[in-house]
């Protein structure tokens, strides 16, 4: 099935629910459902993530595991959130509102399923993380190797270390799939076999909420502030003037999204693609041919996760902004899609703008950084 | 079914749902109370990362570094081999060293047959007089741990089918005699010679290298330093660095190279001098063992460990004749070859082993790295039946399941009816031991007969109804004579360690006297499934089912006894002095954190997070005064180094080279006014830590008369050659 046919589906599922008269309202996004169910899954996967790690991960990232679990499932939590939200949004459009016996066996499933593959996501990143920590550890010990018979040993050890974190994505796969069985089946139990994918929302006299896609906005515009302001000093040290342009640059976008969850206007709405458009151009442009000016000028960076994720964000609020532009002279008319995939945006931009924040403090995934225990060379006796 | 009865059903539907949902939660609770928090209190793993910590070792124990040891053949007719006693190696006569093609001495290039080293201090220089000389060749020969039949078991202890190097097979329940096992051993033999030393007196022993010569065409089977070569350390005598044998020298200096390779020498000089002069340094108890970087575990448990004491005597205070100064247990014969002998006074090293069952797989990284080709591993080797089987990386270290007594399984010692010192060492690579004496009436039976199966059936035989009947008297440690002797029902021995006692077989502890034929049995009580640390000790949680003999004492006639049991507050050896300011030092100390990571497939044994590089000095974590200082004291300089256990549930033995170390914090508590009781010892001088699961240590050190390059390691031997070692050095 198309994401269009999806939609459509929703769309008749909405007018069907409405014709019938028996619901007085619009199913809305059970949120306390989905966030309970994303805590669940998000911590538990997390903890067997960081034991993991503690068996087969570098060491450099198998500190304090305790505070680690707790940092890092917080950070991937918004994920969780997406993934049971899309699971839900799909029982929504699968089984309706209401969910019989069957179908909340099934949507559970898809539940487990969506949680599991956000899970099994984080473990592959994190043991592509520790391969390449632990790769670059090798390399260093090859460089003084003598017990090798046969001339160099760091392919057959990078292919065993390699071996050996593919074996950890398998397992722990298969812990995740596993563990999210048995907690959401738990959390269903525990609510005496129902689950909600919908709660009922009464129209008010006051109408209907703030539009999701200036909840969009608003959120990928703070995300995106953040990740610059988090590498402000980063490049004051490089570059003052680096500096001084992410500076303002996060202040115009913390101030625009804000100012998004309030009236729409046309200048808000192209200062808010000013400040998409012109970063994603320079950013672009950095990581490709390289800038211009600058003390690297013309030296193509490397990506990151933080630049990508503003990157990813800015991209979405530009493309909203635009969209946003080209609607101002319609009149206003209800949702074309459920309330579901409209929060789904939302929940993504979140996630990215949280993901991409605590890719700017590499301690935060347990990189190590520096310690202060470099080794000085051995003056020959 | 009416409308009603439907509801009732849905609600009984829901109430079962939550009531079983309630009661499964309500059940993981009582479990996670009853069998978790026990199970992680016993590895010191009762805290909130500790959970991870037993999770990850779960994980890897189960999923990632499965395991599979032999079991060793049961041997049928234990404590009939009697304790070998080593005789004191006699030295060569100046008249034949002299005449050696390239002889010892003071002179460039005559510390080793590369001729690039020299004596960094000879003894006229301190005022001693010439070495005494010993040759020891390191050789490829064989060893057998019991005359003993044995009959092949497998790990439900049930007879199983045995092998031999013909490729004939045997049918489960054949008895069998073990074939000797290959070792490569100082002078062939292991353990290897005993030097009796003496403060004041130098001793300079060439080592040769002949692991290339193979007169019996013996099969090298897989496990030993592939290329042959060895590097022998004195653990731990007051040594200059180039007869230390410790691969961050040899690496950059000597050899340049893991060790010394075949047809090569070295003279490791011994000058048996106090560290700084100071009597109060002297020891009491060294043993020489291979350091060869990388395969100092697989040499060791092939057999190269040799014994030294050394006596002291100066005012005839420990000189190994129990007329005179502490009039400790020894009967001394000077031997006309210049050595001598002291009766009464008996060394007693502890290894532990495994032996092939033919059927078990070898496989290990060195295979990855190619290091023993011929052996075709990963594959099983009927053909080495009965031999001993290691592996180079196990996942927490090794431990075997017979432990010997000087190379012997099961020994008996004949004693008379009087005092006996005992000098313990562990040369075991990975395996703690708690000794208690114990007496029985039943006497031993096999594990396997009383249904103990796989890990259980380490140590072949338990004592079901042993019972504690006598104390052992401790009167030195590693540093040598404690303060004050202390009496012990039971102390722990830590790889590399080792305590010196006082046996009195001539009365029990409740004062009843001994007759002749009485047996009294030396038994360990601690449980060590694997390398990782114990399960059950004294300390932890005692399994009072577990009373694994080790050694049969069976008392004979009384004999002259002239030695003394010193009184609680006799002085034996005052400790050196620790300066009223040594708290001053607290905050700039340096600091070092051994822990496991994992790299290359295998996990890797790491300090401060990095891998053992022979070729630079490492540096501090960061410290309180914010400085990460360079592991590089200035000669005759003091300091305070604190070895922090970075957790993950494992314990470490953390050796420190060159100078005796004494503890002054444990886990941030002062242990020079209140003893810690688990680490009694901490109140004498030391050249190992005892690191339980997340322990810390403070040290303060000495580093004095010598200048260069040292090592500091886990003496967890599969610890040590897998990375957990750091360089540091004297400088001028």
């Amino acid at each position: 099935m198309t994401l269009r046919e999806m939609i459509e589906n929703t769309k008749l599922a909405n007018a069907g629910i409405e014709r019938s008269g028996s619901i007085p309202g619009r199913p809305a996004v059970p949120w306390l459902t989905v966030v309970s169910l994303s805590v669940v899954m998000a911590y538990a996967d997390g903890f067997w993530m960081m034991s993991l790690r503690g068996a087969v991960g570098a060491i450099e990232r198998t500190e304090e595991p305790f505070a680690s679990w707790l940092r890092e499932s917080t950070l991937v939590l918004p994920v969780f959130v997406f993934a049971v939200l899309g699971a839900m949004t799909l029982a929504l459009h699968l089984f309706g509102p209401e969910l019989r016996k069957s179908s909340t066996v099934l949507t559970a499933l898809l539940i487990v399923a969506a949680g599991t593959a956000a899970g099994i996501a984080f473990i592959t990143l994190n043991s592509a993380y520790d391969y390449q920590l632990q790769s670059n550890q090798l390399q260093l010990i090859d460089s003084m190797s003598h017990t090798c018979a046969e001339g160099s040993c760091l392919a057959l050890q990078q292919q065993a270390s390699f071996g050996l974190q593919m074996r950890a994505v398998g397992y722990g796969s298969g812990i995740l799939l596993v563990t999210n069985l048995v907690l959401v089946g738990w959390v269903v139990a525990i609510r005496g076999g129902r689950l909600d994918v919908s709660r009922t929302r009464r129209r008010t006299a006051r109408g209907r909420g703030i539009d999701h896609r200036r909840l969009f906005l608003a959120a990928a515009l703070v995300g995106s502030a953040a990740i610059h302001a988090a590498v402000v000093p980063e490049h004051f040290g490089e570059w003052a003037a680096a500096g001084v342009f992410f500076a303002i640059l996060a202040a115009a976008q913390l101030a625009l999204g804000l100012l998004s969850l309030g009236r729409r206007h046309r200048a808000l709405l192209k200062a808010v693609a000013a400040v998409s458009i012109v970063p994603l151009a320079l950013w672009l442009c950095s990581r490709t041919v390289g800038l211009p000016f600058g003390p690297a000028a013309g030296s193509p960076e490397s990506a990151g996760m933080p630049d990508i994720a503003a990157g990813v964000l800015e991209l979405g609020t530009l493309l909203v902004a635009v969209a946003l532009l080209r609607d101002r002279d319609r009149l206003p008319r209800r949702p074309l899609v459920s309330a579901h995939i409209r929060s789904l945006p939302v929940v993504a931009a979140i996630a990215i703008g949280v993901l991409g924040l605590a890719g700017t403090a590499p301690a935060w995934f347990g990189n190590p950084g520096s310690s202060g225990n470099e080794s000085v060379e051995f003056p020959h006796h | 079914m009416g409308e009603e009865s439907a509801d009732a059903g849905r609600v009984s539907r829901r109430t079962v749902l939550r009531l079983g949902a309630a009661g499964g939660a309500g059940a993981a609770l009582v479990a996670a109370q009853g069998l978790g928090v026990p199970f992680l209190a016993q590895r010191g793993l009762l805290t909130a990362d500790g959970a991870f910590a037993a999770t990850s070792a779960a994980l890897g124990d189960t999923l990632f570094y499965i395991e599979k040891f032999p079991t060793s053949p049961l041997i049928l007719s234990p404590f009939s081999d009697r304790l070998p006693i080593p005789k004191a190696l006699a030295p060569v006569p100046k008249s034949v060293y002299s005449a050696w093609p390239k002889p010892p001495g003071p002179g460039p290039g005559q510390q080793n047959s590369l001729r690039n080293e020299r004596h960094q201090i000879w003894p006229s220089q301190i005022g001693y007089p010439d070495p005494i000389v010993y040759k020891i060749d390191v050789q490829l020969r064989t060893h057998s741990f019991t005359t003993s039949q044995v009959l092949p078991i497998d790990s439900d202890g049930e007879p199983t089918e045995s092998f031999d190097s013909s490729g004939r097979t045997y049918a489960a329940g054949t008895k069998r005699t073990l074939p000797p096992s290959t070792i490569y051993g100082f002078n062939g033999t292991f353990p290897g010679p005993m030097i009796n030393a003496e403060y004041g007196r130098p001793a300079l022993v060439r080592f040769e290298n002949h692991l290339d010569e193979n007169p019996l065409n013996l099969d090298r089977q897989d496990f030993g330093a592939p290329d042959w070569s060895f590097l022998t350390h004195l653990h731990n005598g007051h040594t200059a660095p180039e007869s230390d044998g410790n691969p961050h020298y040899s690496m950059v200096s000597g050899p340049k190279h893991p060790g010394f390779r075949p047809q090569m020498f070295v003279d490791n000089l011994y000058l048996n001098w106090p560290a700084g002069g100071d009597d109060r340094e002297k020891q009491s108890f060294f043993w020489f063992h291979d350091h060869t970087m990388d395969h100092t575990g697989s040499n060791v448990y092939k057999g190269l460990v040799g014994l030294y004491p050394i006596y002291d005597p100066k005012n005839g205070l420990d000189m190994g004749d129990e007329r005179r100064g502490l009039r400790l247990p020894g009967v001394r014969t000077n031997n006309s070859d210049g050595s001598f002998d002291v009766k009464y006074d008996i060394p007693l090293a502890f290894s532990d082993f495994r032996l092939d069952d033919g059927d078990t797989v070898h496989k290990d990284i060195h295979d990855v790295q190619g290091e023993f080709p011929d052996a075709k591993n990963p594959a099983k080797h009927p053909e080495w039946w009965g031999k001993t089987f290691y592996k180079h990386f196990p996942n927490h270290g090794f431990v075997g399941d017979i432990c010997t007594v000087n190379g012997t399984a099961f020994p008996v010692l004949e004693v008379k009816r009087r005092k006996y010192r005992f000098r313990f060492l562990d040369a075991s690579v990975s395996r703690i031991y708690e000794f208690k004496l114990m007496s029985s009436t039943q006497g031993p039976k096999s594990s396997a007969s009383l249904g103990y199966v796989d890990d259980e059936l380490q140590g072949q035989y338990r004592i079901p109804d042993a019972q504690q009947c006598m104390k052992f008297t401790q009167i030195a440690s590693d540093g040598g004579l404690l303060p004050f002797a202390i009496k012990r029902d039971s102390f722990e021995l830590w790889p590399a360690k080792r305590r010196e006692v006082i046996v009195d077989f001539t009365r029990y502890q409740d004062g009843t006297p001994t007759t002749k034929g009485d047996v009294v049995y030396l038994t360990n009580v601690m449980k060590m499934p694997n390398g990782r640390m114990w399960s059950n000790s004294s300390r932890f949680f005692p399994d009072p089912a577990y009373k694994v003999p080790l050694l049969k004492f069976v008392i004979g006639d009384s004999a002259p006894d002239d030695s003394r049991i010193p009184a609680a507050l006799t002085p034996l050896r005052p400790l050196p002095p620790l300066p009223s300011n040594w708290r001053n030092l607290l905050d700039n100390r340096l600091i070092f954190e051994v822990k496991r990571g994992a790299l290359g497939g295998e996990t890797e044994w790491l300090i401060n997070g990095k891998p053992f590089d022979p070729t630079t000095v490492a540096t501090s974590l960061r410290n309180k005064a914010g400085a990460t200082p360079l592991a590089a004291p200035k000669k005759n300089s003091f300091n305070l180094w604190e070895v922090r256990n970075g957790g993950g549930g494992w314990v470490h033995p953390f050796h420190l080279h060159m100078e005796e170390h004494r503890t002054v914090m444990r886990n941030g508590k002062d242990v020079t006014v209140t003893p810690d009781t688990g680490h009694p010892d901490d109140v004498s001088k030391e050249d190992l830590a005892a690191l339980d699961p997340n322990e810390s240590v403070i040290l303060y050190r000495g580093f004095r008369d010598f200048v260069g390059p040292y090592v500091a390691h886990c003496h967890n031997l599969a610890h040590e050659d897998h990375a957990m070692m750091f360089g540091w050095e004297i400088r001028p």
